[in-house]
């Protein structure tokens, strides 16, 4: 900031720039939103550059990457193709992230909305639920849903969201708690609002940019457990995944780290890239943050 | 039959210390079209009452314990919800102290009128949106199409309580109720927004309960004045007489405290000795009593009933300043 800014400071961001420009102004959300792009182009250019079927055995098995340029990042123990499994990979990881983290928020927002706008018993019996759900460690209930109902896509969307959801309930709540007693809820109670409208029109849009931040990291956390699941052969089998090949390779580790290694870095780096997006929006979203 | 009719109001707070009797005993009335201000210190129930009008009372921790709110005939205590909210905004709105807080940081301007249009009218999107532009340019809010747009902090304090007023002048109320409209503002702004809800109100016909604790706010805006003390209304009655010859010692000394610049310089400024009463235990008589200069045992026994002093006024005192004749001592 210039020394211009010692002059009294309009009370709020009247002429703060937008969220884009706001988020590209902030270094973390920057190589996040890159690195996410780079994932995003590697899953829909990948298919036009590698098509074909990921199971396919199309050469020679473990071959090293850059050893045939039919190959380029070499090939499995069977003689699958790396880079095909790597972009099928890419789109289940996005897909199921995605779609877990829009059932955690879903869930999550309804029982903190209501827990921390109805108080009270209500909120005494959602938020046990809530605990019941936190007590558990995410990843063995995860893997008892998955288990328990046939492996698919649809089933670890469903485990993760399902195991996903309390931390946001309890951050909807907690917003709630402190937005239901501000006096524009007051006012528009004085409008003859009803009760599911002042939630919906009033509450929630004030409630949701944190949680907004909070679901880039949820899509991060539902990714690696993606893997996690896959790689203990609890993905959909017909589908091949970043955990699936991780979890074919690790017995060539020794002699063929690169099986391993190459998803592994494709986790880490979206991983990474939705983790530094998430702590990105939350500053870019922060009002108190906004004139650091 | 006056449009509002308050009568016996007793509104209260359970707290851990016991239960505390903000309002307690509250009669009052207001006329179709006219203006009466509510005055007291802070925490003598002035805002209380005007919420438990609406019945917001419940969403503080509070409850009302007895009386009745007549509207228009109906015991607003009686409604059930569905009718409740029927002539919340609709038919009484209430505009609020400090409007960046009262308005939707999320939502345009635009967006809160024609929300609080569809509330309660049958009317389609585009409709809506005509009628808010016309409502903006009648709080004569500059450039009234362009701030449709516009969100709350973009906005100057006094275009804020425009736009607020705006919201609640969007059903045509019969009644508005302004919980201290202007402490918020710059006395310029506060003067403007005082002249355009005077205006306003002769326009529609509207009549207003005005909350506040300025005596200068009250002269120059309302018909009549109530003034509470710990929860009941001590003294009302038309303002200028009741200003001239205030007759509750209580109204006297809140005027007196006023009137500094009728002082001959160097004097102490008047106050009202002692403090407000625990609204936990209030005092079996009169709860100005204690730091009443005229008061006698009589004080004590019990509560003073409300009395006629003619010309419309009414007080609970038993010891009035009855007449001009007696005279005022400037401290």
């Amino acid at each position: 900031m210039s020394g211009i800014a010692l002059t009294a400071a309009p009370p709020a961001a009247s002429d703060s720039p937008g969220l884009l420009r706001r988020l590209a102004g902030n270094r973390s959300a920057a190589l996040g939103g890159v690195l996410l792009a780079l994932v995003l182009g590697f899953a829909v250019v990948g298919p036009l550059l590698w098509p074909g079927d990921p199971w396919e055995m199309v050469a020679a098995p473990m071959l090293w990457p850059g050893e045939d340029m039919a190959n380029p990042l070499g090939t499995d123990v069977m003689g699958r193709d790396l880079a095909t499994g790597l972009v099928s990979g890419a789109r289940v990881s996005l897909l199921i992230g995605l779609v877990a983290t829009l059932i955690a928020a879903t869930i999550g927002t309804l029982f903190g909305a209501l827990g921390g706008f109805y108080g009270g018993r209500t909120d005494a019996v959602l938020m046990r639920v809530t605990e019941l759900f936190q007590t558990v460690p995410t990843f063995v209930l995860a893997v008892v849903l998955v288990a328990v109902f046939r492996p698919s896509v649809t089933t670890a969307v469903l485990a993760i969201g399902i195991v996903s959801w309390p931390a946001t309930a309890r951050l909807v709540r907690a917003q709630f708690l402190v937005l239901r007693d501000r006096e524009f809820v007051l006012a528009a109670e004085t409008l003859g609002m009803s009760t599911p409208r002042l939630i919906l029109t009033q509450i929630l849009p004030n409630a949701l940019p944190p949680v907004i931040a909070m679901s880039t990291l949820t899509i991060a956390h539902a990714i690696q457990t993606e893997a996690a699941l896959s790689f203990l052969g609890l993905g959909d089998p017909n589908v091949m995944s970043w955990g699936t090949i991780i979890g074919g390779g690790r017995e060539q580790l020794t002699e063929a780290w690169y099986v391993c290694g190459l998803p592994g870095i494709a986790i880490i780096v979206t991983v990474l890239a939705f983790n530094l997006l998430g702590e990105g929006l939350n500053d870019a979203l922060n009002p108190h943050l906004q004139r650091r | 039959m006056p449009l509002l009719e308050i009568r016996g109001l007793q509104t209260w707070f359970e707290t851990r210390a016991g239960t505390v009797k903000a309002v307690n005993g509250v009669d009052l009335s207001i006329e179709r079209g006219e203006t009466v201000a509510l005055v007291g210190e802070s925490g003598s129930g002035k805002s209380v009452t005007a919420y438990s009008v609406l019945r917001l009372i419940e969403a503080a921790g509070g409850r009302i314990a007895g009386g009745e709110v007549l509207f228009d005939g109906t015991d607003m205590l009686r409604l059930d919800l569905a009718s409740l909210r029927a002539v919340r905004g609709n038919r009484i709105a209430m505009i609020f102290q400090e409007p960046l807080s009262a308005l939707n940081p999320v939502q345009s301007i635009g967006t809160q009128i024609v929300e609080a249009l569809r509330l309660h009218r049958d009317i389609g999107l585009r409709a809506a949106r005509e009628r808010a532009v016309e409502l903006l340019e009648l709080v004569r809010m500059p450039s009234p199409r362009e701030r449709l747009e516009e969100y709350p902090h973009r906005l100057s304090g006094g275009m804020r309580q425009r736009a607020m007023i705006a919201i609640a002048l969007a059903c045509e109320p019969d009644l508005l109720i302004a919980d201290e409209p202007t402490t918020a503002l710059d006395v310029t702004t506060q003067a403007q927004i005082l002249d355009l809800l005077r205006e306003l109100q002769g326009r529609l016909g509207m009549a207003m309960l005005l909350i506040t604790h300025d005596l200068g706010v009250v002269a120059e805006t309302a018909d009549r004045v109530a003034v509470l003390y710990a929860g009941r209304v001590v003294e009302q009655g038309p303002v200028e007489t009741l200003f001239d010859a205030p007759a509750h010692p209580y109204t006297r000394g809140l005027l007196d405290a006023v009137r500094i610049e009728e002082l001959p310089p160097g004097s102490r400024l008047p106050e009202i000795p002692g403090m407000v009463p625990s609204l936990l235990a209030l005092p079996p008589g009169c709860a100005f009593a204690p730091r009443c200069p005229r008061a006698t045992p009589a004080c004590d026994a019990g509560p003073p009933a409300m009395r006629a002093g003619g010309e419309g006024r009414l007080h609970a005192c038993f010891n009035p300043w009855l007449s001009t004749v007696e005279g005022r001592v400037p401290a």
